[in-house]
């Protein structure tokens, strides 16, 4: 039988060592990575459902800030030419601590076809980051009287012409 | 003296220090692997109560958004009127946002939706009044184990 040297022996025994060493560190390592990357997946996930949850409730005050308008504007004799509806309202909370309202008024949107006095209301709604406006076309109230057509400084909206969007195309404050 | 192929033999293993070391570190690994998976699955499932809760509630205030300020034939009552009948799906049946006051709905085990209205300032629409305004602000609430999950607020006028 060959014989095997000391120092051989002493060798391979070392780099059994390492390699199961090695192999322990690759393996917790992997482990590592791959739990992270899950909490890192599952943060990102709550990130977005949480987002989700506040466009869901900026939607809705953006819907409120449209009753408050419709509210506001018919209490307002003059409400087409007055230019400080035209800049953004002061943003209003509807709960201690949640989202805000605002509104404002700017010019007809012409996609609707063009009538004159007709204004586009829009309401912004805003929660946590997230921010969404709802846009309708708004016009005097029209009231038959006899055979003639009063105009009433009243706010009627004009059907179908509900817009919404999301924070992007929201003017500058 | 020992036979040579005994020696080797005995030589061949892992010594008790490596398999003790190799051991314990496998051990680490697979306790902190599962704390993390159990982190892991706690978030998953917040996170799909929370998107559940969500849904339910805008299902809640979509339908009561489209319902009437007030009941037509008697406007200035607040809560359901008692000629109203309840039919078996009681989202369908109102028809008015104040009979909405104080609903509740269970629906399983764990969950629950409520909803409440109430008169607000238009001024200031987060202060709530008993007195009749042109304003109402509606809360739909969303439970989990009667844990909040999620909460939703809009507001309704008197000319919509």
């Amino acid at each position: 039988m060959r014989r095997i040297p000391d120092g051989r022996l002493k060798r391979t025994r070392s780099r059994r060592g390492a390699a199961l060493y090695v192999t322990t560190m690759f393996t917790a390592l992997l482990v590592s990575l791959l739990g992270m990357s899950g909490l890192a997946l599952s943060r990102v996930e709550a990130i977005r459902i949480k987002l989700h949850r506040e466009q869901v409730q900026a939607q809705f005050l953006a819907r409120s800030a449209l009753e408050l308008a419709h509210l506001e504007l018919n209490q307002h004799a003059d409400w087409q030419k007055d230019p400080t509806l035209r800049s953004e309202s002061k943003p209003r909370h509807v709960e201690k601590g949640s989202g805000t309202c605002s509104w404002f008024l700017g010019p007809g949107d012409p996609r609707f076809g063009i009538e004159e006095g007709r204004l586009t209301l829009t309401g912004v709604g805003r929660d946590g980051e997230a921010a969404r406006f709802l846009s309708v076309q708004v016009r005097p109230k029209r009231v038959r009287f006899g055979t003639d057509e009063i105009q009433l400084s009243v706010i009627e909206f004009v059907e179908g012409t509900w817009v919404s969007s999301d924070a992007a195309s929201l003017p500058d404050q | 003296m020992k036979p040579l192929s005994t020696s080797i033999k005995k030589r061949n293993g892992f010594s008790l220090l490596e398999v003790l070391i190799s051991t314990i570190l496998v051990a680490m690994i697979l306790i902190s692997s599962l704390r993390l998976w159990a982190e892991l699955l706690e978030k998953r499932i917040t996170s799909s109560h929370e998107l559940r809760a969500a849904y339910l509630a805008q299902q809640v205030m979509t339908r009561v958004l489209s319902l009437r300020f007030c009941d037509a034939e008697h406007p200035l009552s607040m809560g359901r009127e008692t000629d109203e009948i309840i039919q078996d799906s009681f989202l369908e049946s109102v028809d008015d946002i104040d009979d909405f006051i104080g609903w509740s709905e269970r629906l399983d085990e764990s969950w629950t939706r409520r909803a409440d209205v109430s008169y607000v300032l238009p001024s200031a629409p987060d202060v709530e009044v008993v007195d009749r305004t042109s304003l109402k602000k509606i809360t739909v609430t969303v439970f989990f184990r009667d844990r909040v999950v999620t909460q939703l607020v809009a507001l309704k006028g008197i000319h919509s």
